[in-house]
């Protein structure tokens, strides 16, 4: 038993780990800086999911024929679009119910990157040969002691991911694209009496969740690993949704839920990893088992407006 | 003095409802024009096409002579309109310069400029005597203040001409005359305002010009100076108005529900009911006076078992019932008729006997050993159609196809169908044209001569003084006093209604 | 004898006025919707140099092409019934859920537990033993989300999503762990206990009794949310949460029974798949299954009766995928497409009836228009 507890206790005693917590956490953390202003537009997305794994099988496509990885994680961005495009007809235009519309999106991402994959490369998925993204090590940074192999010697798109933090938090409360943005999911009615067009801002906060949740999706298939798997995603989408609502829609708040996971991530790799004699699935459940406590003890009845999640309708009834 | 807005035959229909049918009207400049009808009489309709919030069906628009299509509301404050709504148009969360900084185009590019929005702001608060708080969040403001901020929003985008949808019903008498005051302030520089309201004494204590509507008509457009109260309501409602209920003399009963000391929380945690006493005998109507947001909302659902309490106690036929939910009470014999109708009161993809029956389905006859009698249900159903007079296509239509006024003869059915002893009737005739209101009337009448104890919880004075036996007046989450309606007046209640205890009035007066 | 017929046929009868399916523009829609997906996905199979007209008529065949296939698609088509009505029930309640997946799985562990380790009992006990720990299964596993829904207003969406991957999970360790059976290559659970297997009626089609179970569910979930107070309750708080709290409805106790009635339903799905058809479970067990009842519970317009239309056609499409990955090596995920194709185009054809209406009351307007402005 102590025996136990002090294998565990070494897991955090080692700086690979914390590198580790950096890399898990980035998808989370990019998908969810990217669809943080769709939800605050009033736009439940969990079709994030489905956005995600788009791009995770489109990167590893491009860059199989292109040669590059950074055309992967472009083409990545753009499939992923595409498929966002799709939402937000459905939800903005046509206006149908964000979940049931998200859940479809996902299982169609789910069957049309199986049926392409396996297209191309046959049925028994033997992974291509692909170069993935490289690592930047930052000059001088990244020879500091320690700090230096955690923070410095990283995936360009974990850089991006934390830098995306601050981004986003700019964009949302000092600028007038994020308070026009805020206004429409709080309250779109007046919104559009001041001619704010809601539809439009709904429209293109969508495309930007699913430009971003692409990248994050390259990110799993050509950054850390150089493999595309069916449903590799694994729920990551829900878990950044969740990261979202956890942080009350903020981005910094955000970015606390998604370091959790990303740590609830690397340690069931340790586990998984010491062997411990904990079966491997019971490792493997620990980040969804952290996101569902987080949403137990975390997050409370709140959802921040009335509108949100709900299909917005200049109302043609109003007879009095 | 040139015209400054021309409405010619204006047109628009909804499903099933022509709701206005060639509306033709002017403004001139600096002039207070009211616009002036009941409910569903299509004023609203009328303005949001002027607005750009709806498109009219036929009919133009002629903005200082030249003929306009408005097909926004951004096109709208271009032109000089600007619009305060009945609910207000305002975000909530945020503050009151960002309120009003949305949709304008920045000094600073993407960013934000607030700073230089609160300064022309605050100019401008004290040119027109509009007192608010620029950095205050709009939802900690009370509803005056609000509406002040709505007035302030159109001011700062230059309007020439405001239109007011019902503004005075969230407010006390005197802020009432702080608002027409603003008014006339704004008259003076030129600026014309169109008065939206079902109020005949505002008609008269503050417009230049009337003009009336009746189902989606103008019945008529008269000089203010040149008419009376009477004739403004004839034309209004399209016959002689008999303002009076008859009520018999008060035969007040045993005490049926009491009232100690009731302590509540409302949606933001603050202190929504603080110390409310009061009790009710059968046989009596007791009227709750106040102005809109003052806890009325929070007190119908602490009576109804809808809202936790948090101190204080509730007996209904002396048996404590603080804590009990919402089908104990109504196993007790109270009723309720909910404030907002598709809030709380009809689930409108129900049907009409679903509807009904929804708060007795658990007892016989309508249900035995928890299956349904259908049967029963239906003939229960039909005879409250007829009772009611709803029209309704069958017992099985949902109620989301049936009018306003059909709805609430629903709830009033679902509320009075069995009897009740004590009922809870809060805002029975909101959005109810003058007819049914009078139908509505009636009925509560009857249902206090037949014994039931009725608490009836308005935002209109005048009903509170046509009905009650007793007025009481919420503020604050307060009772300022309980006075019987024959030794009490529209002036004290008024002051009641803004803060003042009845013994400090009392104790005021020489 | 004419009286309990009646009995029987009657909410059969009703359901059908009361669904409106005697008028085509209340039944037209789900056809749409399915023969548009179609359309665009052979459209799409096209692009990926797939003979769509083949493929069709591969899914065509080995979904009712003989009476093996008809066998096929009613033992796939099952399980979507009693999950499509479990779907339909908490759906009523406006609560969607989506973990249905997750509890046919643990529904299923807990009927194989029994099944394989509980023995010497007579099948009439076995049986029902099986069937009532999966129901417990499905409960137990709907418990969590259906509290928090019910009691702290936390969306079931997300939470039953993740407890799906949860579920996928257990079912992993208990098939490769403390339930494998010992010496296969393959890691599969035992078979479970000859009594505690449903007769095999026609051996020809693999027909068992269950389908019978699942007609009676069906006709049960009518009665109950038509005729009892708990679904008029259900259905109630399922219109308007906050009217039915005002006419003393309990709504967290009906939230409460509607989910967990959902989730023992769910798990009831898996253990009949597993006492009439596969008697031990491998880690693909019913993959997916849980997606395609929630597509067969919206084709089927959230209706019971609906249900067993939306729920053979998933089933046929199931059972004919596998034949047209075998026969034109397309790759039988293609379903999921067409799967979600179909819940897109039920979503819209919702408001493209509503556009209908719209524009001929526009067309009405543009009349009524140029009647004006002749007039003036």
């Amino acid at each position: 038993m102590a025996d136990l507890l002090s294998q565990f206790l070494f897991i955090f005693t080692s700086p690979d780990f914390y590198a580790a917590v950096l890399r898990l956490t980035t998808p989370i953390l990019l998908v969810a800086m990217g669809s943080i202003f769709c939800e605050r537009a009033g736009i439940m997305n969990i079709a994030i999911e489905g956005f995600m794994l788009m791009g995770a099988m489109t990167a590893v496509v491009v860059t199989y024929y292109l040669g590059s990885p950074w055309l992967g994680a472009l083409g990545a961005m753009l499939a992923a679009m595409v498929l966002s495009i799709l939402f937000a007809v459905f939800v903005v235009i046509i206006g149908t119910d964000h979940i049931v519309t998200a859940v479809a999106l996902n299982v169609l991402s789910l069957g049309a990157t199986s049926l392409i994959f396996r297209r191309i490369f046959g049925a028994m998925s033997t992974t291509p040969e692909i170069t993935g993204l490289p690592i930047w090590r930052i000059p001088l940074l990244g020879d500091l002691p320690v700090l230096g192999n955690i923070l410095f010697n990283q995936s360009p798109l974990v850089y991006l991911a934390f830098l995306s933090v601050p981004i986003a938090n700019f964009f949302m409360f000092r600028t007038k694209w994020g308070l026009n943005i805020r206004a429409v999911g709080e309250t779109p009615r007046a919104a559009d009496t001041v001619g704010l067009n809601v539809y439009r801002i709904r429209f293109y906060t969508i495309l930007v969740s699913g430009l971003v949740a692409g990248l994050a999706g390259a990110f799993l298939s050509i950054g850390q690993t150089t493999i595309f798997q069916e449903g590799m995603t694994a729920g990551r989408g829900y878990i950044a949704y969740t990261a979202i609502v956890f942080g009350k829609w903020n981005p910094l708040g955000a970015l606390a839920g998604a370091v959790i996971f990303g740590f609830a991530d690397a340690l069931q790799l340790r586990i998984q990893a010491l062997g411990m004699g904990i079966p491997y699935q019971f490792a493997l459940m620990i980040p969804y088992i952290f996101t569902i406590l987080a949403i137990v003890f975390a997050v409370g009845r709140v959802s921040w407006s009335a509108a949100y999640g709900q299909p917005y309708r200049r109302v043609e009834r109003s007879v009095d | 003095m040139g015209e400054m807005l021309r409405l010619d035959n204006i047109t628009k229909s909804f499903p099933g409802v022509l709701a206005n049918d060639h509306i033709s009207l002017d403004v001139q400049e600096g002039e207070i024009l009211a616009l002036l009808g009941e409910n569903g009489a299509g004023k609203t309709t009328l303005m949001n096409c002027l607005y750009g919030q709806l498109k009219p069906d036929a009919g133009q628009i002629y903005w200082r002579g030249r003929p306009v299509e408005i097909s926004d509301s951004r096109t709208a404050v271009a032109l000089g309109i600007g619009m305060v709504h009945q609910h207000f148009m305002l975000v909530p969360v945020l503050t009151v310069v960002e309120n009003v900084s949305l949709g304008l185009a920045s000094t600073r590019g993407l960013l934000l400029d607030l700073e230089h929005i609160e300064t022309r702001l605050n100019a401008l608060s004290q040119e027109f005597g509009l007192e608010v708080d620029p950095r205050a969040t709009v939802w900690h403001l009370p509803v005056g203040a609000q509406q002040r901020v709505e007035i302030l929003k159109a001011l700062y985008r230059e309007i020439q001409l405001l239109i007011l949808d019902e503004p005075t019903a969230v407010l006390t008498p005197k802020e009432v005359n702080d608002l027409f005051a603003v008014l006339r302030r704004l008259s003076a520089r030129g600026m014309s305002v169109i008065l939206i309201t079902h109020k005949l004494e505002e008609v008269m204590a503050i417009s230049d010009r009337v003009t009336v509507l009746r189902d989606g008509r103008v019945v008529g457009t008269v000089k203010t100076g040149g008419t009376t109260p009477h004739e403004l309501a004839r034309l209004m409602v399209g016959r002689e108005v008999v303002f009076d209920v008859h009520k018999p003399p008060l035969k007040p009963g045993k005490t049926v529900l009491e009232v100690q000391n009731l302590k509540a929380v409302g949606e933001r945690g603050t202190l929504a009911l603080n110390n409310i006493s009061f009790s009710l005998c059968e046989g009596e109507i007791l009227g709750i006076a106040g102005v809109d947001g003052n806890g009325q909302r929070e007190l119908e659902e602490a009576l109804c078992g809808l809202r936790r309490i948090r101190e204080g106690q509730i007996f209904l036929h002396g048996q404590e019932v603080s804590h009990c939910k919402p089908d104990q009470l109504h196993q007790l014999g109270l009723a309720h008729i909910p404030s907002d109708r598709l809030d709380r009161a009809v689930a409108a993809k129900m049907t009409v006997e679903e509807n009904m029956i929804a708060s007795h389905i658990s007892k016989p006859p309508y249900s035995k050993r928890g299956i349904l009698n259908l049967k029963a249900i239906r003939q229960f159903a039909q005879r409250s159609i007829r009772e009611f007079n709803i029209q309704t296509p069958s017992p099985r239509a949902a109620v989301t196809t049936l009018s306003g006024g059909n709805q609430q003869r629903v709830v009033l059915a679902s509320a009075l169908g069995h009897q009740p002893r004590v009922l809870i009737a809060a805002q029975p005739t909101r959005g109810l044209d003058v007819g049914l209101t009078q139908q509505v009337y009636e009925r509560l009448v009857q249902e206090r001569s037949r014994g039931a104890a009725i608490l009836l919880i308005s935002t209109e004075l005048q009903e509170i003084f046509r009905l009650s036996d007793r007025i009481a007046v919420m503020y604050r989450g307060e009772l300022m006093g309980i006075a019987p309606v024959e030794k009490t007046n529209v002036d004290q209640i008024g002051m009641m209604m803004a803060g003042v205890r009845l013994e400090q009035w009392r104790d005021s007066l020489p | 004898m004419k009286t309990k017929f009646k009995l029987l046929t009657r909410p059969w009868l009703e359901g059908l006025q009361k669904a409106g399916l005697s008028s085509w523009k209340r039944l037209a829609p789900p056809f749409i919707a399915i023969a548009a997906a179609l359309i665009v996905c052979g459209v799409l199979m096209l692009f990926m140099n797939f003979n769509p007209l083949l493929a069709y008529q591969a899914l065509f065949e080995s979904a009712i092409g003989n009476k093996s296939a008809i066998g096929t698609t009613i033992i796939k088509s099952l399980p979507l019934l009693i999950t499509g009505l479990a779907v339909t029930i908490a759906y009523r309640t406006e609560i969607f859920n989506i973990g249905v997946e997750g509890q046919i799985l643990v529904g299923g562990i807990f009927a194989i537990w029994v099944g394989t380790k509980v023995s010497g009992l007579p099948s009439f006990i076995h049986i029902p033993l099986c069937m009532i720990a999966g129901m417990a299964g499905g409960m137990a596993y709907a418990l969590l989300p259906a509290w928090l829904k019910a009691k702290r207003g936390i969306n079931e969406v997300i939470v039953t999503l993740l407890l799906n991957y949860v579920a996928a999970l257990l079912l992993s360790w208990a098939v490769r762990g403390p339930l494998r059976e010992p010496g296969q290559l393959y890691a599969k659970t035992a078979e479970i206990a000859e009594t505690a297997r449903l007769p095999i009626l026609v051996p020809e089609m693999r027909l068992h009794p269950g389908i019978f179970i699942a007609l009676i569910l069906i006709t049960l979930g009518y009665f109950f949310l038509w005729h009892t107070v708990p679904g008029f309750n259900i259905r109630f708080v399922g219109a308007n949460q906050r009217a039915a709290e005002a006419a003393g409805i309990n709504v967290p106790k009906t939230m409460m029974t509607s989910f967990l009635i959902s989730g023992s339903l769910a798990g009831l799905a898996g253990t009949l798949h597993i006492i009439g058809t596969e008697y031990r479970m491998l880690e693909s067990f019913l993959s997916g299954f849980g997606y395609d009842a929630i597509a067969a519970a919206l084709v089927g317009q959230l209706h019971p009766l609906g249900v067993l239309l939306g729920g053979f056609f998933f089933g046929a499409l199931r059972s004919g995928s596998n034949g047209m990955q075998i026969s034109l090596g397309i790759p039988s995920t293609l379903i999921y497409v067409i799967q979600a194709l179909i819940i897109l185009f039920v979503l819209a054809s919702y408001h493209i009836r509503f556009g209908w209406r719209w524009w001929k009351r526009e067309k009405q307007r543009d009349v009524f228009k140029q009647e004006i402005q002749s007039r003036n």
